[in-house]
């Protein structure tokens, strides 16, 4: 069952949209290097 | 097949969305629709005309069995009842066979092509758990197209969840999350999770240029580390796709490597399975053998139900005895942990702040241990 999130504050708002930016950099980093050509060629 | 990294995937999946949300319609069938036109871009026209077909003929059946079941009792509509189980099974049978036991790996690779696109090892769940509900616990039949969303989900095809047809029954009168930043969270995580820290790891330990195979204990524990990168990045991705359409979709890991005991792990590792296995299986089974064989047997129905459920589980991931061997042993490693449960607890020094905190930190790493022994067993298996 899709369960309803509790409401978040302000400031886990922020902590989130950071915590997320921060995952995209770091997936367009390893896109961008050597074992990504390796790694995603399986896909 | 197109997978997550393909441009289209999302396109198609921005389409569903953008249908579900704004289209004033009843969302189970709505779905149904829309998810024909996903599923022939995603997994081929070929495999969606299947698919439909397949739905639409166990729509059929079940509609036609369980009037049946109303106007006749007894033995003969207890086994025409069974036929809605008999039926996907048989499927399921020929589709395990076809893409795991065919000593031709060569032979029929277009009707493989098909079968892998629509991931029937979890439509043989779903069809379970429909006939479940609709022939013997007389839950409502939703109609052919909505029954059609339901076994065939598109975000849920490959690697499940398994998600619930009650859940599904109340999918109109749900109103789908509008918590979009939830949503994202979601999908990056799982992305982090699958095409990151699992592919990481992987290159980090076999190499860029060596596949992923176990050549001892420690391999197995990084492949188990990586699987579970994979696959719960994989769930989490389809969880966000889920809430975002509307469509219900179970959680499936919950942090399973704090788990104290491997009874636990089940709850939080793979937990649609575990749940599925529960409501279909174990509960059913054991009730019905309760009383048969009566309460004063309760070990002896503890066992058989645990063994069954387990060797269900072997076998559903793969039919060969090495998987078997490993339902069996999973099904000791529960009941012994239960049995020292019941015994652990009448003792006090259980009870102590002391107890409870080492068994918080060394529960996990017994739980790792065992359960890359466990998956050692069998792990030549998964990765050849």
């Amino acid at each position: 069952m899709t369960l309803p999130r509790p409401p978040r504050s302000i400031r886990m708002e922020l902590i989130l949209v950071a915590w997320i930016a921060v995952k995209v950099a770091l997936l367009l980093l390893f896109v961008r290097s050597q074992a990504a050509e390796f790694v995603y060629a399986g896909f | 097949m197109i997978s997550f990294l393909d441009n289209r995937f999302w396109l198609v999946t921005a389409a569903v969305i953008l249908v579900m949300r704004l289209v004033p319609a009843r969302k189970g069938t709505l779905f149904g629709l829309v998810n024909i036109g996903a599923l022939g871009i995603i997994a081929g026209w070929q495999a969606a005309a299947v698919a439909v077909g397949f739905a639409f003929l166990y729509w059929a059946q079940l509609a036609g069995v369980r009037t049946f079941r109303r106007s006749r009792k007894g033995l003969f509509a207890t086994w025409v009842g069974r036929t809605t189980l008999i039926v996907p099974l048989v499927v399921f049978l020929a589709h395990k066979w076809l893409v795991e036991l065919d000593p031709r790996p060569a032979a029929h690779s277009e009707l493989r092509s098909v079968l892998f696109g629509l991931g029937l090892s979890y439509v043989f769940l779903r069809c379970l758990e429909a006939a479940h509900g609709v022939v013997w616990k007389q839950q409502r039949l939703i109609d052919p197209l909505a029954l059609f969303g339901y076994l065939f989900p598109f975000p849920l095809l490959l690697s499940g969840p398994v998600n619930r047809y009650d859940d599904h029954l109340r999918m109109d009168e749900i109103i789908a999350p509008s918590d979009w930043l939830g949503i994202v969270n979601d999908v990056t995580t799982g992305f982090f999770y699958k095409f990151l820290l699992a592919e990481y790891l992987r290159v980090w330990w076999f190499g860029t240029g060596e596949p992923m195979r176990s050549a001892g204990w420690a391999d197995t524990a990084v492949l188990f580390v990586y699987i579970f990168f994979d696959f719960a990045g994989y769930s989490r991705i389809v969880l966000g796709i889920g809430r975002a359409i509307g469509i219900p979709t179970p959680e499936n890991f919950r942090a399973p490597f704090r788990s104290a005991s491997v009874t636990e792990f089940f709850t939080r590792w793979h937990m649609s399975l575990g749940a599925f296995v529960q409501r279909n299986i174990y509960t059913p089974l054991q009730l019905f053998l309760v009383r048969r064989w009566g309460v004063r047997r309760a070990t002896a129905v503890g066992l058989v139900v645990l063994a069954v459920a387990w060797v269900f589980v072997g076998l559903w991931h793969r039919l060969s005895v090495g998987f078997v061997a490993y339902g069996l042993g999973m099904a000791a490693v529960v009941w012994v942990e239960k049995w020292v449960r019941d015994r652990a607890l009448k003792r006090a020094w259980a009870r102590t702040r002391v107890a409870k905190v080492l068994t918080r930190v060394l529960g996990p790493v017994y739980v790792f241990v065992v359960m890359t022994t466990m998956i050692h067993l069998v792990i030549g298996e998964i990765f050849r």
